[in-house]
């Protein structure tokens, strides 16, 4: 299986290639048959690996060097353990249920093509990121993935808004790759090596707390940008513009996940610097919160979802910042299957109104949609994490338990909790208001299977894929913590009345939640929700604020740059002087050839009376 | 069999360029009228042949022909490149002359005979091989530059190369006699032991090794021995310019592992000094001068000279390294200007020579995938990764500074920054202006197309995977130190 192992991002990556070069010789059609079947062959190459290596994989595979100076190598070399082949099931099966799907979602649209040019890219793009065995190459995917992200989000450029929100993405994600480049710059500088494995036996041998302290801040920087948590979630709620195929697959499923992986992957690190963990936990707990007290406002489909992503995100790095890793690793992949059955679903929902996102002009779609509605509310009992029947309440209830019982987790446990509270509400509130109430029509549209299945997978995994681990304490296959122990260890677990304690109070929260919702569903309905609350709706302001503080700082600073140092010092100096001197001593240089050949001769011996006496010279 | 005809199938590559030489000859002359094409096909399967016939010869080494001529791992590498360049100059010559009403035989049987010329160049172990290779060599490049002999230019061009050609051909040719008359012997290897017992600071050494390099520098285009490639790189006709640009240029650097490195290697340190001086010199002129070119054709001539010294820093080095990246860069600049030239080849049309830079104005609005393409050939030219051009630089900044030459590889990466300015000038030119009225349309030419498509891709690719053709170099240099 070793020698593999490229295949799994290497088929996204030559469908990107054929459609880039043959594609305008094939229907739209052809295209998107062909990129669908691109993720379906990494599955299974994937599944292979499964088959031989899944109950204990360790993978490798060095496909080649492509520098190597010194003691920098810039490797392409895969690696696959647990955590890793988690990842790329979710990355190639989910994406390649997001390429079915998108077959009728996108047919006799604009851009067909390109979506699917960069959906592959982005299938690629996020297979190698958490494939790759070194950071240099984790970050050539972290760049694929976000270049990707830009261009579908701005799928529909035609609309300025969309080109907008594109770019506010592409800008806000930056940041945090930009903190990210300089991370690995540090590691690199520091250890010499950027390999995972030779880096972490040099952490564990040589902790240089300065240098890890600073790579470590700069590293969550770049996965709370990526992830979208705060105070760096702002472009995501924008980037819902695009379709929501890609919001489920980029937006909900994979690349927002790539933080979290960055986190479990760099564990290591976090680890070996006293308080880090915390800080990570208390920002995942608050985000948590935060997100999910802005979705109970919000009145667009996708934006709820959006805050919810946001949110639920949160609850990941509260797992790994508590030290349970393989629980945030868990909700990642309960997580990717609800989180893109219930974007896919919205989708279909926005398209029967005709392009409306607002669920206050929405209702009763359970009637005239049931296949829609079973497949949804699955998705919405896993976001809720209903108690015993949705896959949620076996990871995100179990990271809220753990955290209760971790030294200083107690803060952590309240936010967690509340933000369960809220997370209910919105996630039922978003159910009643457009599948329950007075019916409101919509056009009629007819599912096809390609639709079909992929919302039937999902709904089924929303469900069922909790079961593969059950609390402690409970009859029942406990699978998920042992498998991922060689490799990340086992949290630690509530048990006695602790445990019980607190599996209730998580079971309340969301009782307490679903029964708000009923309520504020109403409420919407007789025009004074829970989206007339200014505060909650416009997500505590901080979006405005940061767009009226930051953009014009960082507009005075580079207009500064431009006056005093490219206006001053570059224009000056380069054209002034530089270019001038240069083109001075070209014209000079060149005057000596004139075209005639007297000219050329007498330069040639000049020369070489020159070269006799350089010669000469040395030797005396 | 006699002792001058022993291994003589070492020379089987040679022996068939030659016969082949005289059959498109004597093909083209009854044939040529009714059937154009034979030439040109003829060619290409006497330059598939030799290939096949040098493929087999891999892996042996010796000298034949009393030693005139050796067989060697350099000889097997240098050869192929150069049925390589060859090639892709037939391919890309069709339509231009063509157009112009020269697409005749002779032209071929030229290419033929200067590749001959190169080969015995690039396998002469004596210094009669030698001269003769590099006389068959520059009297086929004088006839080819002057080929169009209905153009005032290409005359004038041929003309000033033939006079300073035959110039520098009597430095080479004084500076062999000298080296003749101290050691007594014109078998390279036999000067080399002779040179043992000569002390490096005899006089008539100095003046042999300089009279040498000063050869060796004209035919490379090393400053200040530079200053016909200008004015025939832009008089001759753009397809002799490519070919001008490539495989004499791998003759050339066969002379200097020939002479200076097989011969002389013991008086490694004087030469270095030249070598030296002649890299400044270039890497100065050539990058200062190309900035101040209107014409591409110019701009590449005098980026030929740059090029020139950023492989010298490898010789300078004057390690095994070294040389193997100073083999590099050449095979590297072939590439390059073969893909440069053949661009300009693809854009001309009757009447239109597509060689001022201000022609490919707009060029990505007219034809988006021939700027994307020319956007390589630029990167690569001016060392921007991942282009192959950017692999070159570094291996021969790398041996340099391993010979302990820091200051130079400064004076180079500066100089390479520089060189940027006019390289990324064209893509500017391409991406950003509005193409010109004049231009006119793109004239389909599918053959030239599809190998300059190959061309510059192999630029990309190669500078990805630089490594069999980095491990190829060194295998070529197996055996010359």
């Amino acid at each position: 299986m070793n020698e593999w192992l490229f295949l799994i991002p290497g088929f996204p990556l030559l469908g990107a290639l054929l459609n880039s070069i043959f594609g305008e010789h094939f229907s739209p059609r052809q295209i998107g048959r062909m990129a669908a079947t691109m993720p379906f062959l990494s599955t299974l190459v994937v599944f292979a690996v499964w088959m031989t290596h899944g109950r204990d994989p360790n993978l490798h595979e060095q496909v080649w060097t492509w520098i190597s100076v010194g003691n920098f190598h810039a490797n392409i070399g895969f690696h696959v353990d647990q955590v890793t082949l988690v990842m790329i099931s979710i990355a190639s099966f989910v994406g390649f249920l997001i390429h079915l799907f998108s077959q009728q979602y996108l047919n006799g649209d604009y851009g067909e093509r390109r979506y699917y040019f960069y959906l592959n890219l982005f299938v690629g793009g996020m297979l190698i990121l958490t494939m790759a065995d070194n950071l240099l190459l984790l970050y050539l995917g972290w760049e694929t993935v976000g270049l990707c992200s830009y261009a579908l989000v701005a799928h529909w450029y035609r609309k300025q808004e969309n080109a907008w929100a594109g770019r506010k993405a592409f800008v806000v994600t930056r940041i945090g790759d930009t903190a990210l480049a300089l991370a690995i710059f540090i590691l690199f500088a520091e250890y010499h090596t950027l390999n995972y494995h030779t880096l972490f036996a040099a952490v564990a041998a040589r902790p240089d707390l300065l240098a890890l302290t600073i790579a470590g801040i700069l590293v969550l920087i770049g996965a709370v940008a990526k992830s979208a948590q705060f105070p760096l979630h702002i472009w995501l709620p924008d980037s819902m513009a695009g379709p929501s195929t890609v919001s489920a697959l980029i937006h909900a499923a994979t690349m927002v996940t790539a933080g979290v992986y960055l986190c479990i992957r760099l564990y290591p690190i976090f680890a070996a610097v006293p308080g880090m963990l915390w800080v990570i936990g208390l920002s995942g707990a608050f985000t948590a919160l935060y997100a999910a007290s802005c979705g109970i406002a919000q009145v667009d489909i996708k934006r709820v979802l959006a805050y919810s992503t946001i949110s639920q995100l949160g609850y990941m790095f509260l797992g790994v910042g508590i030290g349970a890793p393989s629980l945030g690793l868990f909700h990642l992949l309960v997580h990717a299957c609800f989180k893109a059955l219930l974007f896919m679903g919205a989708g279909v929902v926005i398209l029967i109104y005709s392009d409306n996102h607002d669920i206050r002009q929405m209702g009763g779609l359970k009637k005239q949609q049931p296949f829609l509605r079973w497949t949804f509310l699955a998705g919405i009992f896993a976001l809720a994490a209903v108690p015993v029947i949705s896959a949620s309440f076996y990871s995100k209830d179990a990271i809220i338990a753990t955290a209760f019982i971790v030294p200083g987790g107690k803060l952590l446990w309240v936010l967690a909790l509340l933000g369960a509270v809220f997370t209910a509400i919105y996630a039922f509130r978003l159910y009643f208001l457009v599948f329950e109430g007075p019916e409101k029509l919509g056009e009629p549209y007819q599912m096809g299977w390609g639709m079909k299945i992929p919302l039937g997978i999902l709904a089924v995994a929303s469900i069922g894929i909790g079961w593969l681990q059950f609390p402690p304490g409970w009859p029942g296959p406990k699978i998920w913590l042992p498998w991922l122990a060689p490799e990340l260890g086992m949290p630690p677990a509530p048990s006695g009345d602790v445990n019980i304690f607190l599996q209730v109070a998580g079971s309340v929260a969301t009782l307490i939640g679903i029964a708000i919702a009923y309520k504020a569903a109403q409420w919407e309905r007789e025009g004074r929700g829970l989206s007339r609350i200014a505060f909650l709706f416009n997500a505590w302001f901080f979006d405005r604020i940061f767009l009226r503080i930051f953009p014009p700082i960082w507009y005075a600073f580079a207009h500064i740059l431009d006056r005093l140092i490219e206006q001053g010092g570059f224009q000056l100096m380069l054209l002034g002087g530089l270019r001038d001197g240069f083109g001075l001593g070209s014209r000079a240089l060149e005057a000596g050839e004139n075209g005639l050949i007297s000219r050329y001769a007498s330069g040639m011996i000049l020369g070489l009376v020159v070269l006799l006496f350089i010669a000469w010279g040395y030797l005396l | 069999m006699n002792a001058f005809l022993l291994h003589w199938t070492f020379a089987i590559p040679e022996i068939w360029v030659l016969i082949m030489a005289c059959v498109v000859l004597l093909a083209d002359l009854y044939l040529g009228e009714r059937l154009r094409d034979v030439a040109p096909v003829l060619t290409v399967l006497t330059l598939l042949g030799a290939a096949v016939l040098t493929f087999f010869e891999l892996g042996q080494s010796g000298t034949t022909f009393a030693g005139l001529l050796v067989l060697d791992p350099f000889t097997n590498v240098a050869e192929l490149f150069s049925y390589l360049a060859v090639l892709m100059v037939v391919l890309y010559s069709r339509r231009y002359l063509m157009d112009r009403g020269i697409y005749r035989g002779e032209i071929y049987v030229l290419l033929l005979f200067a590749l001959l010329g190169v080969m015995v160049m690039v396998s002469g172990a004596n210094l009669l091989s030698i001269y003769l290779g590099l006389e068959l060599l520059a009297l086929s490049q004088y006839a080819l530059v002057a080929f169009n002999r209905d153009s005032l230019v290409a005359t004038e061009a041929g003309l000033k190369y033939f006079v300073l050609g035959a110039l520098a051909s009597g430095l080479l040719l004084y500076g062999m006699s000298l080296l003749y008359g101290l050691t007594g012997t014109l078998e390279v290897r036999h000067i080399a032991a002779a040179l043992v017992n000569v002390t490096s600071s005899n006089l008539i050494l100095v003046f042999a090794l300089v009279f040498i390099v000063a050869g060796i520098a004209f035919k490379l285009g090393a400053a200040p021995f530079h200053m016909w490639l200008p004015d025939v790189y832009q008089g001759a006709p753009t397809v002799v310019t490519t070919f001008l640009a490539s495989a004499p240029k791998i003759g050339a650097f066969a002379l200097i592992i020939r002479l200076l490195v097989d011969g002389g290697y013991g008086m490694l340190e004087s030469w270095q000094q030249i070598f030296i001086a002649l890299t400044l010199v270039s890497l100065v002129v050539g990058n200062l001068i190309a900035i101040a070119q209107q014409n591409l054709k110019r701009m590449l001539a005098y980026s030929t000279v740059g090029h020139v010294g950023f492989l010298s820093l490898g010789i300078v080095a004057g390690t095994e390294a070294g040389f193997a990246s100073a083999f590099f860069y050449t095979i590297v600049y072939v590439l390059m200007s073969l893909a440069g030239f053949g661009m300009i080849l693809l854009l001309t049309r009757a009447g239109f020579e597509a060689d001022r830079i201000d022609d490919f104005k707009g060029l990505s609005q007219r034809k988006p995938w021939y700027a994307f393409l020319m956007l390589i050939i630029m990167f690569s030219m001016a060392g921007v990764p991942p282009t192959v051009g950017f692999y070159a630089k570094l291996a021969v900044f790398q041996a340099v500074i391993a010979a302990g030459y820091v200051w130079l590889a400064v004076i180079g990466v500066l100089l390479a920054v520089i060189g940027a300015f006019y390289y990324l000038r064209v893509v500017k030119v391409m991406y950003f202006d509005a193409p010109e009225p004049e231009s006119g349309p793109i004239v389909r030419d599918d053959l030239a197309s599809a190998t300059l498509s190959i061309n510059s891709l192999a630029l990309l690719v190669l500078g990805i995977v630089p490594g069999p053709l980095m491990a190829f170099c060194f295998y070529a240099m197996q055996g010359v130190i």
